[in-house]
Order: structure tokens, then sequence, then C-alpha cells
């Protein structure tokens, strides 16, 4: 525990778990780790340490990192946040990526001590983990295999006691799906293939009780800043600084649907003593923030209310952006009414397995979304199945669409699925189709590989290869693929201008990068709230006015820069990369500017060490640039490729031709213009440090950021 | 048991002092009165709100506002260690979330009930009789204390409380328990805790 | 006077519930106190009355705007004096005593409200006025025009359903068809997204091409 080796902030060892020998063993996070910081840094520098890009991302020789930061637990709002780091078994080039996972398990992992607890090996049984402070055992799992992950987290908390916290895989990870998850408290998952990263190593579950504590170096100045940050300056879900709904203290309210849906009249209306009204939540009053985003409002509208009991979240944040649902509608079928989600499984995708027509009302009008979004989330968070930012629901509702599944299904299995219960529009379609896809019961799961290796199976990506004369990738609607690799793009372009596709496309999943999209869709206004705060950190014409795009700036590139680094420090300190930076405020009195160098305010007050936002983003550089050199490997390895700039980075047609009737630049479209898009990765890869042809980092940028074993091993094998 | 009138125009704090530790339960509450906490009879008589009387005022805990967010935690060990932990709090909310005692918690079938719970400031207070080296005390206010130079960490506190609310601190030994400092219901962002000074309870008596 | 469907005790007499609340727990808010509970709507809490007693009839109608402003409410001139004749001489004492010079006033076509300084931000008061009004034409245009300039942003026919403004759709589906088939005012145009849903716009801030856009923007909203 940190607070009893005297470190502040960090906890101070990781953890080692080997499922093959059986050993337990413990090294120090510091110094070595420092340069890293915490979190998706400590994951990369391990895997690049340890793990050769050949290895196969679910086997015995694999490693899954699950770590925090020094922030982690430091009491630091919206830090209650778990990195997992693995090989991506279902994107193209098979690279490393991080998942990110809420709920409280960031809390128990500090608090028991440790920074990291590495995931080495293969138990010749299924085992779970368990965590007790310095206590560490490899336990039998064998009771809870093959259960879904709620059963088993019941199973597995109630069997450890009261303060034990628990996440655990399902029969996806069990199937080495592609697309699966881990699972904790309710509705909270890290995804991207952990459940199958651990399911090859017959692992099920970690349980984890910390009675520890987080040292924090200045105590009285951190608290201060921690209520600053409640007080004036975050906002609602997403960080939305200005409420969507009147409120008499506010001086905007938002006309485009955002995420702070409380206000008078809003109600949590199943809560058990009778509804509770969220008020005004003014600028200025801690004690109602968590009433702010009702996010339930949001993702269904007004008649939602009346199934909100509460809203829930991770540890030590005061968002809540879930909401804890009482669905009676759900007892009809027999099915658990407990349900609750905060993304697209609870929404766009359950609906989307079902064919145009089939979904019904229930109660009342427009409330089959609701029905179907929240057992579709409740089914997948069960299965442990992952959706890859919905695509998903977008791959097998074009296929239902189109009559695919019927083509390329063995006609013994198509006739054996119960396509009926989809047409009558019955929720436990769900559990039938998800279960398939999830357990790997025929054909149709291929579509859980991911969408590189389903395109791929069956001819989808190439109009030649296919009936249908599509490429899933370039068709123009209803595909979000944002580059050739088999993941979508999360609040790109259509969001952020160039500056949003940037960051898009340097990952080996869909970019965590919400740090765009939280003002321009705060429901703060352009001309007076976002264009002068932005100017004031990036300057001039660093944001575009919605669908008013402008060629590419250098102002743009600082912003995209930004924003990139953003995100790697959100998933290293661990803080929510949903929430930070507090780039505006709901503050009238500070013009609604926020606070961006809090980051490095909070780590002084921390640590006691003297950081800044360049001591951050220094570190960030390094982990960026880890992360472009193993991918660059990978795709070496793989895919025969040395230049990411024209295989991973590509984007896809679509982005530059949708609205046939604008020119890129025109008022009303965020199309891009492929010229500009070329300029645009140029001066990126430039402002970055890597090489303007390939964009993968110099021996210059590596030996600067003091990654010179990085730049050899790229010299092995000719990247550089 | 007959409902006793509360809040009443005449009520002293000191007839407060009397019932402190114990919950409202069965008590007649006037309209004004529940007004200003927030709630109505039933609920209070469902312990669906927790309303218990305390030197500075009544605490009120609303289980139905608790989003799980464990702030109170964070911040009555930030104030009070310098350290933030779950464990060593003095307000309990982790040993409700997960799967707790009384089968409730996110890893139950009744997911969405957890809340804060805390010292009680018995007037009787358990954990200061079962102390061998008579450590824990009344300070002024009524607010029981432990004094750290008599406590050996010997646990019997925890032992002894109804709610085992005391901790021992691993890392300094000693007893620790809610001394009233507030800063768990200031941090609280759902209002799921809170203080009513005792001059505005007077005054919604006054009202009725 | 009413506003979101609440009327507190006062020189007002009448307990009507206003129409046009839209949900059906109908919450008194004294303060805007968040996370109060449905029951509280039985049993207010009286208005605070703060400071010292009011010297004269003058200084009691401008507490009785202050009690008001408090609670986001804001009191219409017409109506008092509805209830009370003597109300316009009182109010003209108002404004001449420097005891009462918080009290500010906001003239529309229609009425003259009264509300404290600083009580309330520009925007809600702006929104108060309007709904106060109740003239549904007026409304749509006001903050069409308002939202096209500001943010920028088109308008949802459904806006105007939420509180504040709590209109029923025939209503508001009814004043948009007036103005669009009359081109009056000329500025307010319609726009239909490619998921067949409504937005209106003011020309005098977008174009046509735009508002296609920014409704293609609403909509996608991940």
């Amino acid at each position: 525990m940190s607070a009893q080796n005297g470190i502040n902030g960090w906890a101070g060892t990781i953890l080692r778990v080997n499922l093959t020998t059986g050993s337990i063993t413990r090294e120090d996070t510091l110094p070595k780790y420092k340069p890293f910081v915490g979190g998706m840094g400590i994951g990369y520098k391990i895997i690049w340490d340890e793990v050769p890009m050949e290895t196969e991302p679910f086997s015995e020789e694999a490693k899954v990192v699950f770590s925090v930061g020094p922030l982690t637990g430091s009491g630091v709002p919206c830090s209650g946040r778990t990195t997992i780091t693995l090989l991506s078994n279902w994107s193209k080039g098979k690279s490393i990526l991080d998942a990110h996972m809420g709920g409280h398990l960031a809390h128990g992992i500090k608090y028991a001590g440790y920074d990291a607890i590495v995931i080495e090996g293969k138990a010749d049984k299924p085992v779970y983990v368990k965590i007790d402070d310095d206590k560490v055992t490899i336990e039998d799992a064998s009771h809870v295999w093959g259960k879904g992950t709620f059963e088993t987290n019941k199973i597995l908390a109630g069997e450890a006691g009261p303060e034990f916290d628990v996440a655990s895989i399902g029969p996806a990870g069990e199937h080495l799906l592609g697309y699966s998850t881990i699972n904790t408290a309710f509705g909270n998952s890290g995804g991207a293939g952990v459940g199958g990263a651990l399911g090859a190593k017959n692992m099920k579950a970690i349980v984890v009780r910390g009675t520890g504590a987080v040292k924090i170096a200045d105590p009285v100045e951190h608290k201060n800043l921690c209520d600053y940050m409640i007080r004036d300056l975050v906002g609602g879900n997403n960080n939305h600084n200005v409420p969507s709904r009147p409120q008499s203290w506010a001086e905007y309210t938002s006309t485009v649907k955002n995420r702070w849906q409380g206000g008078p009249g809003v109600v949590w209306g199943a809560a058990p003593s009778g509804p509770i009204d969220t008020g005004e939540q003014p600028s200025g009053d801690i004690q109602v923030a968590a009433y702010r985003a009702v996010k339930g409002v949001f993702d269904y509208g007004d008649i939602v209310q009346k199934y909100i009991v509460k809203s829930g979240g991770c540890a030590s944040c005061p968002v809540r952006c879930y909401s804890e649902y009482e669905v009676d509608v759900l007892a009809d079928y027999d099915l658990p009414t407990k349900v609750s989600n905060t993304c697209v499984p609870s929404g766009s995708v359950p609906t989307a397995f079902y064919a145009k027509g089939c979904m019904h009302d229930f109660k009342e009008e427009g409330d089959s979304k609701i029905v179907i979004g929240l057992h579709g989330a409740y089914v997948m968070d069960d299965l442990g199945l992952w959706e890859d930012y919905a695509n998903l629901g977008r791959d097998f509702a074009w296929c239902l669409e189109n009559g695919v599944f019927e083509k390329k299904l063995p006609k013994e299995e198509y006739d054996s699925i119960p396509w009926q219960l989809m047409k009558d529009g019955d929720p436990r379609w769900l559990d039938e189709i998800m279960g398939r896809i999830a357990r790997k019961e025929g054909e149709i799961s291929i579509i859980g590989e991911g969408s590189y290796f389903f395109y791929k199976a069956w001819g989808l990506d190439d109009a030649a290869k296919n009936e249908w004369g599509v490429n899933m990738y370039d068709k123009i609607g209803g595909n979000n693929n944002v580059t050739y690799n088999g993941f979508p793009k999360h609040h790109s372009s259509e969001d952020g201008w160039q500056s949003g596709l940037l960051y898009n496309v340097m990952y080996n999943r869909d970019c965590m990068v919400h740090v765009l999209t939280n003002f321009v869709r705060s429901g703060s206004p352009f001309e007076e709230v976002i264009k002068p705060v932005l100017e004031s950190y990036f300057g001039e014409g660093c944001v575009d006015a919605p669908k008013a795009y402008t060629p590419i700036n250098e102002n743009k590139v600082k912003l995209a820069k930004w924003c990139f680094l953003e995100k790697q420090w959100a998933d290293s300190a661990t803080l929510c990369d949903w929430m930070y930076p507090m780039t505006l405020s709901t503050s009238p009195a500070r013009k609604y500017v926020g606070d961006i160098e809090l980051d490095a305010k909070y780590m002084t007050a921390v640590t006691g060490e003297n950081w800044t936002m360049d001591d951050i983003f220094e570190a960030m550089e390094r982990i960026s640039a880890m992360l472009r050199a193993m991918t660059a490997i990978s795709f070496k390895i793989h895919e025969g490729e040395t230049n990411l700039r024209t295989s991973h980075d590509r984007v896809p047609d679509w982005v530059f031709d949708k609205d046939p009737d604008f020119k890129a630049f025109e008022k009303g479209t965020d199309k891009m213009d492929r010229d500009d898009w070329e300029k645009s990765l140029t001066m990126f890869y430039e402002a970055m440090g890597y090489s303007t042809e390939t964009g993968i980092p110099t021996r210059e940028t590596l030996e600067r950021l003091d990654l010179a074993d990085v730049a050899d091993r790229l010299e092995e094998y000719e990247l550089i | 048991m007959a409902k006793e009138n509360f809040a009443s125009a005449d009520m002293t704090r000191r007839q407060f002092l009397k019932i402190s530790g114990k919950s409202l339960v069965g008590l007649t509450l006037s309209a004004s009165f529940l007004s200003l906490v927030g709630c109505t009879q039933d609920q209070v008589d469902d312990g669906d709100v927790m309303v218990w009387a305390l030197p500075q005022g009544l605490l009120v805990v609303n289980q139905d506002k608790c989003t799980g967010c464990q702030r109170c935690e964070i911040n009555c060990t930030l104030v009070n260690d310098g350290a933030v932990s779950s464990y060593m709090s003095r307000v309990k909310v982790t040993r409700n979330l997960f799967s707790s005692r009384n089968g409730s918690g996110l890893y139950t079938d009744d997911h969405w009930t957890y809340f804060p719970d805390t010292c009680r400031q018995c007037a009787d207070p358990a954990c200061a009789k079962a102390c061998p080296k008579g450590a824990i005390y009344a300070d002024e206010n009524g607010v029981k204390k432990v004094d750290e130079e008599k406590c050996i960490g010997c646990g019997a506190c925890t032992e002894a409380c109804p709610w085992h609310m005391p901790t021992v601190n691993p890392i300094t030994k000693k007893s620790s328990k809610c001394i009233q400092c507030g800063a768990c219901v200031a941090g609280c962002p759902s209002g799921a805790l809170s203080i009513i000074p005792w001059e505005e309870v007077a005054a919604a008596a006054q009202a009725v | 006077m009413a506003f979101f469907g609440r009327r507190k005790p006062g020189f007002s007499k009448e307990e009507t519930v206003d129409p046009r609340t839209l949900s059906d727990v109908v919450v008194e808010e004294y303060g805007n106190k968040s996370g109060t509970t449905a029951d509280e709507a039985v049993v207010p809490a009286p208005v605070q009355e703060e400071g010292p007693l009011p010297a004269n009839m003058a200084q009691a109608l401008a507490q009785f705007v202050r009690n008001h402003s408090a609670a986001g409410m804001l009191v219409s001139l017409n109506q008092l004096t509805e209830e009370d004749p003597t109300i316009p001489t009182l109010f003209e004492q108002m404004r001449a005593d420097p005891a009462c010079g918080d009290i500010a006033l906001r003239k529309t076509a229609k009425d003259t409200y009264l509300y404290q300084e600083g009580s309330m931000s520009e925007l809600y008061l702006m929104l108060n006025t309007l709904v106060l009004d109740d003239d549904a034409k007026n409304t749509i245009v006001t903050l069409v025009r308002y939202n096209s300039k500001t943010y920028p942003s088109v308008t949802p026919y459904d806006y105007f359903t939420r509180p504040p403004f709590s209109m029923p759709m025939e209503r508001i589906e009814t004043a948009i068809q007036d103005i669009l088939d009359s081109g009056e005012p000329a500025d307010i145009a319609r726009v239909v997204s490619s998921e067949g849903n409504s937005y209106l716009y003011s020309t005098d801030h977008i174009t046509p091409e735009y508002a296609k856009g920014l409704a293609e923007f609403v909509e996608d909203n991940d």
C-alpha cells in the first residue's frame, strides 16, 4: 500500500500472476515505469518489453496488463478507471490496443497496493485470481466457468465478502471470440477482446479487496482542487457544460440534444419512495452535480423517466452517467427487469438486430427502443460480448437488410435460427442470436470475430468478391469504418473537422478521444463561447463551426495533437476519457473557460513533485510513439506492410465522397477533401515527429523520448 | 408505542440529544419538518430515509439518492487522514455497494440498493464501554471521539459497535470513527447525505 | 401567474394548475433545491421571507417580486392589476423608492413583467416572458431566430413541447403552419432531415443547404 510504502500517488508495486507456474511475484513500479506514468503507459511498456508482436493475442504466451495510475483512487473526480492492455485478435495487424473499464475495480486494485497486475501464462483449468491486499491466490473457477458475468460476479462477490469487488468474462471470452469483454459492477466493461485474451488463459475472473490508501503529498491543496473541479468546472456527461433545459442561472441551453438532460421536471421516476425531481444544478453547487446527466433521457427521451430508479457510474465520479432502471415490461417475458448501461449496447446495437418493421411498442408509443435496448445491453453484458462501438450492429443490420445470411449461411444453420422471434419483436431474440455469436454456435459467429475478419471471410471487403457489389469500408451510408482495419470512427470528422479524423486513424481500435466532441456538442454557442475559449488555447482558426469547415491549418493540427495526447494521459493517469480535460466550464463568471492545466495541478498536489502540462505531454508523446512503433511492427509481421501512412492510416472513400451535392468546406457538409487530408496527415506527422512518408516515429524522435531501444528494433524490422 | 409529537415548538436541543443515536422511526413528524428534511413520514417509517439526531444537527441519509460514487469515503479520508482510502473511511458506503451483509448491492438481486452509513453518536456508546483504555470520549458538543494517545488499536470498539463503525487504521494502528466534520455531506454530489442544522429544525418547528 | 405550472401563496388567492405542465408530478420548488421528492408538493414550506418587514405596501410589492424571482418566476403587472386596482399606484411608488432599486421590469407587446435584477439569466428572463405572453407564434419565431444566430442550430418542432413552453404538439404545428403558409415572417423556413424529421431555421442566419447539414448534425449524435 502506497501509504505504507511512503510513496505519494503511486501504489509502488506491480503484481505478476503466472497462471502456468502459479507463481506470484512483485516488482517496484518506480523508477522503471515513471517515464510512462501509469495505466496505458505501464501496459504499453510491459507489452513492448515482454511480448513480441508475433505473439498470438489469445494464447499462453500473450500477456494482459490491468493497470492504474498515480491519480487513480486519489480522490480526483472521475478517476475510477482501469486500463487493460493486450494484443488485438480482431483488428487488422493484430496489434497493441487498450481497453478501459469503469466501475470500482480501479480503486480496489490501487488500495490493495498495486499499480498494475500482469496476467501471464495459462492455467490448466478454469481459475480466478483473488487479491486481498498482499494476499494473492489463484482459485478454482470451475463452479462459475460457463456462466454469464452477472451470475459469476454475484457468486464470487458473495463468496468473498462485502468489501470485495469482482470482474469476470462471459461465454464470449470463454469461446475466444474476438468481440469479447470483461464485465464488472453493472454495465461496466472493458472490451476489445479482453474476454478472449483471458479466456485463452482459462482465467474467468478477478476478485479484489484493498484496505490500503493512496498517499497524498498536499491533501489540503488536493481537496481544494477536487472541490474546484466539481464546483466550478465539470458539467454533465461528456462534460457538456450547458444544460439541455432552461435553468434560471444558465445563460445558454442546448438546442442540439446534449448530455445534461437533468432539470426541473425531469425525474428519477422509479425511485423507491417516490419520484425524485432532478431540479436545477447550478454551476457552483457541488451537492447537485449527480443530477445533471440523466443519461436515460438522452438515450430514450422523456418517456423513460418512469423506469429510472437512480443514476450510477464509476468510483469517485460525480457525473453518474449511468441510469439504473427497473423495466417492468421485461417481466412479461421472464427477463430481468433491473437493467443498466450507458452506451451503444443499450441502444443502436440491439435494435440493429431486428429487421425493419419487426420492433413494436410494448406499453406505450416509443418504448420499443427502451425495452429492446436495455434488455440487449443486459444480454451483451452477461455474455461478455463486445460490439466494436456498434460496428457489430451495423454489420448485422446490413446483412439483414440485404439477405446476406440466407445466402452465406449453410441452409441447415439458417433454418435453425428462430427468425420468428425477431419478426415478433420479441426481446428474447437477442438472447438467441447474441448467444449464438458469443458461443460460436455456427458460422454466423464469424461476425463476432470483428469487421476485418468478417468482411474478409464473406468477401464483403471487395466489390468484386460478393454478389452485392459492396465494399463495406467504402460504402456511403450506414458505414462508420474510419480505416480499413475493422473499427469505426468515434467522434471523427463529423464532430471535429480534420482534427477529429487525425486521431481517429492512429489507434488499433475505435479511438477513445472525446475531447473535441465534448465541447462541440456541449450546447455552448460557437461564436460566443467555443471559438473564443479554444482560440485562447490554440490560436486562431483551430476550431470550425458545425458543418462549416475550412482547410487545414497549423492550429487545427496543434489541437489534434493535444487531443491525441490527452487520451493517452487519461488512460495513464487514470482519468475518465469521456470527461477530461476541463476544456470549458459551467461557470458564467469564468466566461465558460475551463482549466486545461488542472491535471498538472493534481499531479503536483498528489505526488509532491512539480509537474507541468509539458511534463505530462512529454510522457504521453513517449507512449504515443510506442503505439505507432508497435503498430508498424505488427503490420510488418502480419500484413507485410512497411508504411503506416498508406496502410493502417488510410481513410475509406466515403469520408470524402459522402454528400455528393456538396464540395468539401461548403457550409452544410462535413466531408473531407483528399488533398487537404494528405496535407493534414503530413502536418500531423511532422508535429508528432513521425516520418511524413510512413507515419512511423523517426529515430530522432524516439531518442529524444528515451526510446532508443524502440528505434533499434524498428531498424531490425527495416521500418526506419 | 404511542407516537410522540416531534419538532413541536418547545422541543429543545437537549431533548433531541436524549434521543440521539436512535432513529426517528415511530415519531410523528410535522409537515414542515418533513419538508425541511425532504421526505415523507412513510420514508422515515420504512427506513428509506434515515434521520438521526446528532449534536450539530440532523443527519439525513436518503437511500434513494445514493448513486454509489464513494466520494463520501474519499472526502472523509482526504480531510481526516491526508490519504484516500475506502476501508479507513469513517462513513461507510463500499460495504453496502457490492454484496452487503443485508443482501443488497450491485452484485445481489437488489442491485440498486446501496447507501452510506456512519456512527450514530450514541448517547450510551457501546464502543466507549468496550474500550479497555477508556480512549473513546464525548467532546463538548457530545461528539464521540477516539483519544489516539490512549488507543492501543485492539479493535474492541469495532466488535462492540452494533454497526462496526470504528475502524483500526492499518498504518497508524489507531482506531478512528466519525467525528462529525461534515466533509462527507459537503462532498456528496446527490444530497444523499445532508445535515440540517438545529436552527433550521427549530424554525420549521415554529412554522407548524 | 404561473411558470412551470407552479403557483405560490402570496397576493394571488387562486390555486390553479397550469395545464401546460408536462409532467404528472407537480413539484413545488422553492429556492430551486435539487433532489426534492414529489410529496413535498403536498405541503410546501412557506416562501422564505428575507430581510426586515416591508415598511409600506410599495415595499411589500417589491418583496413579493423578490420572493418570486428567487423561485425563477416573474410577476405580471397586468394580472396583479386585475386582482388589485391599487397596484398601478403602488408600482409608481415602488419605482420611486430607492429601497426598491433592485426591481427591474421587462416590457413585451402584451404585458410588463417585474423581477429582481440579477436573480436569473438574461436567457431565462426572455424565456419567462415568452411563456407568460403565451403567443405561440412569437415564441417560435423568437427562439428559432435566436437558435439560428447564436449556436448556430436548427430548432426541432418538439423543442416547444418541453418545459418551460410545454405546448401541445397540435398547437405548435398549427402555429408553424400559419407562419410557413403566410410567409410572415419571411425568414422562418423549414428543413426536413434524411430521417424525415422537421426543423425550423431563420434564413437571416442560415442558408437552406447549411440548414440541411445542421439537421443531419443533430441526428448524427452517437
